[in-house]
């Protein structure tokens, strides 16, 4: 048995924690959970270039890489980078927290910014094994082969599915049984296959103890990312972060809705020491409540090294240099002075049944600025004067508001947290709804989940999704689409009547 | 009849029912999507497009109930163009509303005015685009859609070019993805249940005083908008082509309409009850 991963990428990309792109598979009842993989993007008008983050940490004679590339690479066309890259825009761009202080209450100085810290959500995944067996090929035509670093790469094409799948099986290649419903669409769709293994005599020469990313550039009006590939199971998800360096502005899926990730949140100090699991909470309830299918938006800011603007609040790392966004693929900043860079974070989580088609972008010339950022207020330490007192009152009730909003974000029970905001529990007059707005009402009949839940409620532990599989239901609100149309319903059968009676 | 005033204020011009909607779908979009949403620039469109209606009344003379037509063509910009600034909404706006007068041939004017509008204000500026990803493929949604549209479609008497074009274009992808290539249904399911496709086909290819005026000039038609916005999407990679093949198929619209000759569309009588 051998273990290996095959991605997608241009095709799949799969995290892995054994590669991007890569076909899961459960072992002795446990089942897997999804991996992260990480892909860069670079586009310039047709010309893309895709870097695949590998962080494999098996037997490197056993790393296997399929993925799917539109047009026939050349040597020149293939680099490996170092994996410095992806830590560094990973941490630059990671969703972040910023925290303020309260001003002493005692002098008249207003809230002041004292101090960013942040914080990456860096995941930790789990590693999975997938099995390979051997079997015979057929029809498939080696169009190219190369060594670049420590891989050793084959380009493929291929007439049929079956020959190319016991290709891969031969070579050592595992291929899970529903990956043979998206291989026949790709060779009819004339794309080729790029399979990657180490060449294990230079693996020890790179110097490096670990395999460094694949980089791909190529020419094609197709603006996607192959995922399908590495759907092999569908019952799990898999994560992908997708970093996009392109001339003017956002990226957005074309055919996933993009979502951006709430942002600007007032929460509890405590969330500090636990930001990671914080932002995994929210993100996972934030991917139910879009019916699983949402691409999430993390950050999109103009990069570009001669940016003077403000590139981040708070800045969680350094803003890539010139020589990284080189590395990266970004061809257009040399001797032009006036490009521009823009840097797009997408996060997608993705399993087989709700992502039918692969991911397809577009450029946008959106250059509005934004990062998922969540704010804490430390409280002021001497309190000891008249101010000092309504400051207090007031301090406490703004826990209040802060659990509730963090209990908003991560479905977490708002009782759990009583101990940091006591006014939890204690009944408050509640709000009969005269006092709310239009749109606070009209958001609250549109989108339940967004709206902060009665104190009351909460303290009693019915906070809306209190479990993280809970999702709003987003289909609900729809059925105020069923008012107008009866409305009309009503018209026509008035209409109609009229109608039989004057002219029949 | 007095109990029914207002309801037969809407189906006496259709264009009422289509404002209904098309707000409906704007408050949906905004709220429950979450749909970018800047009050400036939708004041900036709606704005234009009815002031310029009123000067374009004004000097052609004609009857101020077009201002209808204009908070169509400007929910329609709302929905389907996004942009960042206020001017570039504005010049879509007014390029819409132009059009309207300004492009006509045989007294009918050439391109639906969001589209012009649209396209237009796209390729001139480059700081507008549209979403299609931005519907999401939400079944009831598109139930919704898909029931609207046909009240509309069946009011002004052109379910046919509606159901012609996503006829057309659904049995073009069926044939090219499943058949050809061999995905799996679903794939082409949730490629035919984008909101953006349903939209475009119902209230905008749709609209009766620019499609042809001959009912089989209207099917053929309808069928070269789907099979070239089907040719761009699937071999040429581009997004939101339906509206960019309304677009070039418009300008062949007044040799179909000598070609085949019908009666025009009048917004007032389009109910023949």
């Amino acid at each position: 048995m051998k273990h290996l991963i095959l991605s997608l990428a241009l095709l799949s990309a799969t995290v892995g924690a054994n590669a991007f792109c890569g076909f899961y598979v459960a072992k002795a009842g446990s089942n897997l959970y999804n991996n992260k993989s990480e892909v860069i993007i670079v586009r310039d008008g047709n010309l893309t270039t895709l870097t695949m983050s590998n962080d494999f940490k098996g037997d490197v004679k056993d790393f296997a890489m399929v993925v799917p590339v539109p047009e026939l690479l050349r040597e020149r066309d293939i680099k490996v980078v170092n994996r410095d890259i992806f830590t560094k825009i990973d941490a630059y761009s990671a969703p972040r927290m910023v925290e303020y202080y309260d001003p002493d209450p005692c002098n008249n100085y207003r809230y002041k910014f004292k101090s960013l810290s942040d914080k990456k959500s860096e995941v930790a995944f789990d590693m999975v094994e997938v099995t390979s067996a051997a079997a015979e090929n057929y029809n498939v035509t080696i169009e190219a082969q190369y060594t670049v670093g420590e891989y050793d790469i084959i380009i493929l094409s291929a007439e049929q599915s079956s020959g190319l799948e016991s290709w891969l099986k031969d070579n050592g290649y595992s291929i899970p049984d529903n990956a043979k419903e998206v291989l026949q669409p790709y060779i009819n769709d004339k794309l080729k296959f790029f399979v990657v293994k180490v060449n294990l005599n230079n693996v020890g020469s790179t110097g490096f103890d670990y395999l460094r990313p694949i980089q791909i550039t190529y020419s094609s009006t197709r603006f996607m990312l192959p995922i399908r590939l590495g759907m092999a199971n569908a019952k799990n998800f898999q994560d992908l972060i997708v970093y996009t360096f392109t001339r003017n502005g956002r990226v957005e899926c074309t055919n996933y809705r993009t979502e951006k990730m709430p942002t600007g949140n007032n929460i509890p100090t405590f969330a500090l020491n636990q930001f990671d699991s914080f932002y995994i909470k929210t993100f996972n309830r934030q991917y139910h409540k879009n019916n699983r299918n949402t691409v999430f938006l993390e950050y999109a800011w103009n990069v570009t090294p001669s940016f003077t603007g403000m590139k981040c609040d708070p800045c969680v790392g350094n803003p890539p240099m010139y020589n990284e966004f080189v590395d990266a693929g970004v061809s257009w900043l040399s001797g032009d002075p006036n490009a521009t860079v823009f840097f797009t974070r997408l996060h997608v989580r993705y399993k087989r049944d709700d992502f039918p088609q692969d991911l397809m972008f577009q450029a946008t010339p959106n250059n509005e600025h934004y990062q998922a950022r969540y704010v804490i207020t430390h409280p002021a330490a001497y309190t000891d004067c008249e101010k000092g007192k309504q400051y207090l009152k007031q301090l406490e009730e703004r826990k209040v508001d802060e659990v509730l909003e963090f209990c908003k974000l991560t479905g977490d029970r708002s009782n759990r947290y009583a101990w940091y905001a006591p006014n939890l529990l204690k009944s408050q007059p509640s709000d009969d709804g005269n006092s709310r707005s239009i749109r606070e009402k009209l958001i609250d009949i549109f989108d339940p989940d967004s709206n902060t839940s009665d104190p009351e409620d909460a303290a009693l532990g019915m906070t809306s999704g209190s479990d993280d599989t809970k999702g709003g239901d987003s289909n609900a609100p729809l059925f105020l689409l069923l008012l107008p149309l009866s409305v009309m319903l009503v018209a026509f059968y008035k209409k109609i009547r009229k109608y039989k009676t004057v002219r029949l | 009849m007095s109990r029914f005033k207002y309801l037969n204020l809407i189906t006496e011009d259709a264009r009422y029912f289509q404002i209904v909607f098309l707000g409906v779908f704007l408050i949906y979009g905004t709220l429950s999507l979450h749909w970018e949403f800047n009050p400036l620039i939708i004041a900036s469109i709606v704005g234009t497009a009815v002031i310029s209606q009123y000067i374009f009344c004004w000097l052609y003379h004609k009857p101020l109930d077009a201002i209808r037509s204009a908070i169509i063509t400007s929910m329609g910009l709302s929905i389907l163009m996004k942009t960042q600034f206020w001017y570039v909404a504005v010049l879509a706006s007014f390029l819409a509303i132009s059009s309207k007068y300004l492009l006509r041939i045989n007294g009918k004017h050439i391109f639906n005015p969001a589209n012009f509008g649209l396209v237009a204000t796209i390729y001139l500026t480059k700081m507008a685009w549209v979403s299609p990803g931005q519907w999401g493929s939400n079944i009831v949604l598109l139930y919704f859609l898909l029931a609207a549209g046909s009240m509309l479609l069946l009011k002004v008497g052109r379910i046919d070019t509606g159901l012609v074009f996503l006829g057309t274009y659904a049995f073009c992808q069926i044939a090219y993805s499943n058949i050809y290539l061999g995905w799996p249904a679903d794939y082409t399911v949730h490629k035919l249940s984008n909101g953006a496709l349903l939209l475009y086909s119902f209230f905008m290819i749709t609209d009766p005083a620019t499609t042809p005026n001959n009912q089989k000039a209207r099917i053929i038609w309808s069928m070269c908008i789907a099979l070239l916005a089907f040719y761009w999407a699937e071999f040429k990679y581009m997004n939101g082509t339906p509206i960019k093949a309304l677009f070039i198929i418009s300008l062949c619209t007044p040799l179909v309409d000598r070609l085949w000759k019908g009666h025009s569309f009048s917004w007032k009588y389009s109910l023949k009850f």
